[in-house]
């Protein structure tokens, strides 16, 4: 199945790696070597690809026919026999040549000049832009692109799970990311998603509620909820069964939908599928081609056509927070952060700390708060508590339980200032980023709050907005984490103090002069984190924005607890300035 | 017939003299040394192992008439497959050949771009055996069978009941996987070297 794929950037096509295998296989049919031949003209990376397939296609016939000669006997033989001769060659110097052959000629002449042309051609400019295809896995670190050459083709010997984000398992615990899902076990993904990955390279992304069991690494059962598959070539024959029918995938994208009575839709978003469904005790398989929808029922009833939709299928699970690193103590509690993952438009970056823009914290207003412990530091700590308020890569240091309001503040906020009474100013915090961040692809900015299990498990809800908001801008309340309590990848703490104060405390500078006192830790406290899009604050693509405003969203005993908050480099590529987009992102 | 006579009897570009012989053999050791990697040029861009084998013959011969032309300060690699490409379109256009075959462009596109890659290349072949070592023994047999040449994968899979399909996406999944380790492994040894 032919599939028309924009080259509009020097990308690696899905495609490719099918149409190699047949050219290996030698299966390859006109069609597909002309879309060939369009691809490798048009890309480098793809010629790229395509090269390296080929010295591997060749290299492994060579190292199976017990040799380094893939040419036929009679040229091996032919050569073998000159083994004496080359004795002699050996011992004349590569020198000598120049002095015996020192004349050109035109024909040679002609055939150097195809070489030094080709040789001395410049590296096409788009080659270093970095692209990554949206659902392959390739990282870009700190914006640059890690070939996906090398992340593509490495498929898994078992069937993963090979990212989640928000997911849960009834009874199940989360599996790490990475590794192997159970064989015949049904999984009841309860919350959140999940991605997939066969070691066919087929990749499913089921969303909760769902009930699926992975059969073999071809082929699992969709009980209830709705999937997204992508078998590429080379995954052809994927199967996904339902109580009503045995989807069978020839290369394509498809959605499968279940519901409680087993009644199955099946939505091809791309290229064809074949379905087998039982009535009457017999088989009737179908084709369906893209754009085309099916309803099967679990009785004997025949299916029918439904109208076809391609909302309900997802290419990448949403912009998140993917993971994070940091430096440990003895007993493996995080101290400090090295770096993050993030996915940015379906792009997966990961930034080291020094990339990330810092931010301070340049107002401090508690009022509408009970809380009073107002500081984390270090074990003993005996620094500046007013460095607490600047930004570090520690989760060991920061200022805790701002004030908030359910509402988020819409108007202007009231800051500490001359004539400005304690009880007018606008509860929350003030972050001043080191530099402007730039609203880019995805999320631009990510905060991590200390918590723990008696906390609200999915992380401490927060409104943030512009601290100076223009027409168009608005607050964007956050009431769920891409890393929460749940997720395998919060990490625990290392041990820290707390320290108190006496009093709701009003401002900044009455929060560093304020009577303090140790508070006890008892609990066992982990790193919470999300990434946030400044889109959904209604900031246009490109913009720039200096300072936020962060509130607690004051629904709860508990208040947000921000240990590291960091704005992401600018990424190039912008998106329309559609704060729905991002919503719907989410 | 022996390359070496086959090569000698063809071109008579020499005599029988003594440095026609001097010469001979140093185009031979040259040849030799190289050969493989001439060959893989070629099968990159016609990748079809007869067609490839018979450019290669007809470049090999004529590689060895036109040795008298080839300055020594510059590679002898570059020089061949400059030589090899001259002669894939030579061999495309007299056979008018019926099997797929790239268009002129893009083979001098893939040949400059694979002489731009073989300058940082080590060895691949080793960085290979070590990543078909690592596979399980089940797999290790399904690359013999593709690749040992003794039968096709579609005879394989008549022979033994088994779908060709599944056969050809486990095949895909190999490759794809033995490619990463390849790449893996290699640079590797460039951050070693480096």
């Amino acid at each position: 199945m032919k599939r028309e794929l924009p080259l509009v950037r020097d990308e690696i096509p899905r495609e490719l790696f099918g149409l190699l295998e047949q050219v290996c296989n030698e299966t390859l049919r006109e069609g597909e070597h002309a879309r060939l031949e369009e691809i490798l003209l048009k890309s480098p990376k793809s010629r790229q690809l395509y090269l390296r397939y080929m010295d591997l296609h060749l290299d492994l016939k060579r190292s199976q026919r017990h040799g380094s000669s893939v040419t036929r006997d009679a040229v091996s033989e032919a050569l073998r026999a000159l083994e004496p001769m080359q004795q002699v060659r050996r011992e004349v110097t590569g020198h000598s040549l120049s002095s015996r052959w020192k004349f050109l000629t035109i024909a040679v002449a002609s055939v150097a000049a195809i070489v030094c042309v080709a040789v001395m051609l410049p590296e096409n400019g788009d080659e270093k832009q970095p692209v990554v295809e949206n659902n392959v896995p390739a990282v870009v670190v700190g914006g640059k692109e890690e070939t996906p050459l090398v992340d593509s083709p490495a498929l898994p010997r078992d069937v993963i799970l090979s990212q989640e984000a928000g997911a849960q398992f009834y009874k199940d615990e989360m599996p790490a990311f990475g590794s192997a899902l159970r064989m015949g076990h049904e999984y009841s993904l309860i919350d959140g998603q999940i991605e997939v990955l066969f070691p066919t390279g087929a990749k499913v992304i089921l969303e909760s509620p769902a009930l699926f069991e992975v059969h073999s690494e071809e082929r699992m059962t969709l009980a209830y909820g709705n999937c997204s598959v992508h078998a590429p070539a080379g995954a052809e024959g994927f199967e996904v069964l339902t109580p009503a029918t045995q989807v069978i995938d020839r290369g394509t994208r498809f959605t499968v939908k279940v519901d409680e009575a087993g009644v199955s839709e099946v939505h091809v978003i791309e290229g064809l599928v074949e379905t087998v469904e039982r009535l009457n005790g017999k088989e009737d398989r179908n084709e369906l081609d893209h754009g085309k929808a099916m309803r099967y029922m679990a009785d004997d009833t025949k299916s029918h056509v439904v109208t076809f939709s391609q909302k309900s299928y997802r290419n990448n699970l949403p912009d998140r927070l993917i993971r994070y690193e940091g430096e440990t103590d003895h007993a493996g509690g995080i101290e400090t952060l090295l770096n993050l993952t993030v996915s940015r438009a379906g792009k997966t970056y990961r930034y080291d700390y020094e990339q990330l823009i810092g931010c301070d914290v340049v107002s401090f207003c508690e009022r509408g708060s009970l809380a009073t412990v107002n500081f984390v530091t270090p074990k003993n700590y005996e620094g500046n508590y007013r460095e607490l308020a600047m930004h570090d890569n520690s989760f060991l240091t920061g200022i805790l339980n701002p004030g908030g309001a359910k509402k988020p503040h819409t108007g202007e906020v009231i800051l500490p200032g001359p004539g400005v009474s304690k009880d007018k100013l606008t509860p929350g915090m003030t972050l001043r980023f080191r530099e402007p961040i730039v609203n880019s692809e995805g999320p631009d900015l990510v905060i991590f709050d200390e918590q723990t299990a008696i906390h609200p498990l999915e992380g401490d809800a927060f409104h943030l907005r512009p601290l100076h908001m223009k027409a168009g801008m608005k607050p964007v309340t956050i009431t769920r984490y891409d890393i929460g309590m749940m997720s395998p990848e919060a990490k625990p703490m290392a041990e820290f103090d707390l320290r108190k104060t006496y009093n709701v405390v009003g401002h900044l500078e009455e929060l560093f002069v304020s009577k303090r006192a140790p508070s006890h830790v008892s609990l066992n406290y982990r790193v919470v984190g999300t990434a946030v899009d400044l889109s959904l604050m209604g900031i246009p693509a490109g913009d720039e924005v200096s300072e936020l405003f962060l509130q607690d969203v004051m629904d709860d005993e508990f208040r947000i607890d921000p240990v590291f908050i960091a704005g992401f480099p600018r990424v190039e590529k912008k998106l329309p300035a559609s704060s729905e987009d991002a919503e719907r992102a989410r | 017939m022996a390359l070496e006579t086959m090569i000698w009897d063809q071109t008579g570009a020499f005599d029988e003299s003594e440095g026609s012989r001097e010469c001979y053999e140093e185009f031979l050791g040259l040849f030799t040394h190289h050969r493989d990697r001439i060959y893989a040029h070629i099968f990159a861009l016609v990748p079809h192992e007869a067609d490839a084998e018979d450019i290669f013959q007809r470049c090999s011969i004529l590689l060895w008439r036109k040795f008298q032309e080839f300055d020594a300060e510059r590679s002898f690699l570059s020089w061949a497959c400059g030589v090899a490409v001259f002669e894939i379109r030579n061999f495309l256009q007299s056979k008018r050949r019926s099997r797929l075959t790239f268009q002129p462009e893009l083979i001098e596109q893939l040949s400059a771009d694979r002489l731009a890659e073989e300058e940082l290349e080590s060895d691949r072949m080793e960085a290979l055996r070590g990543c078909i070592d690592q596979l399980p023994a089940s797999e290790r047999d399904l690359v013999k069978v593709a690749y040992e040449g003794t039968i096709t994968v579609k005879d394989y899979a008549a022979e033994n009941q088994l779908s060709l399909q599944v056969l050809y996406n486990k095949l895909a999944k190999l490759r794809r996987l033995l490619l990463a380790c390849v790449e893996r492994k290699m640079s590797r040894e460039a951050h070693y070297e480096a």
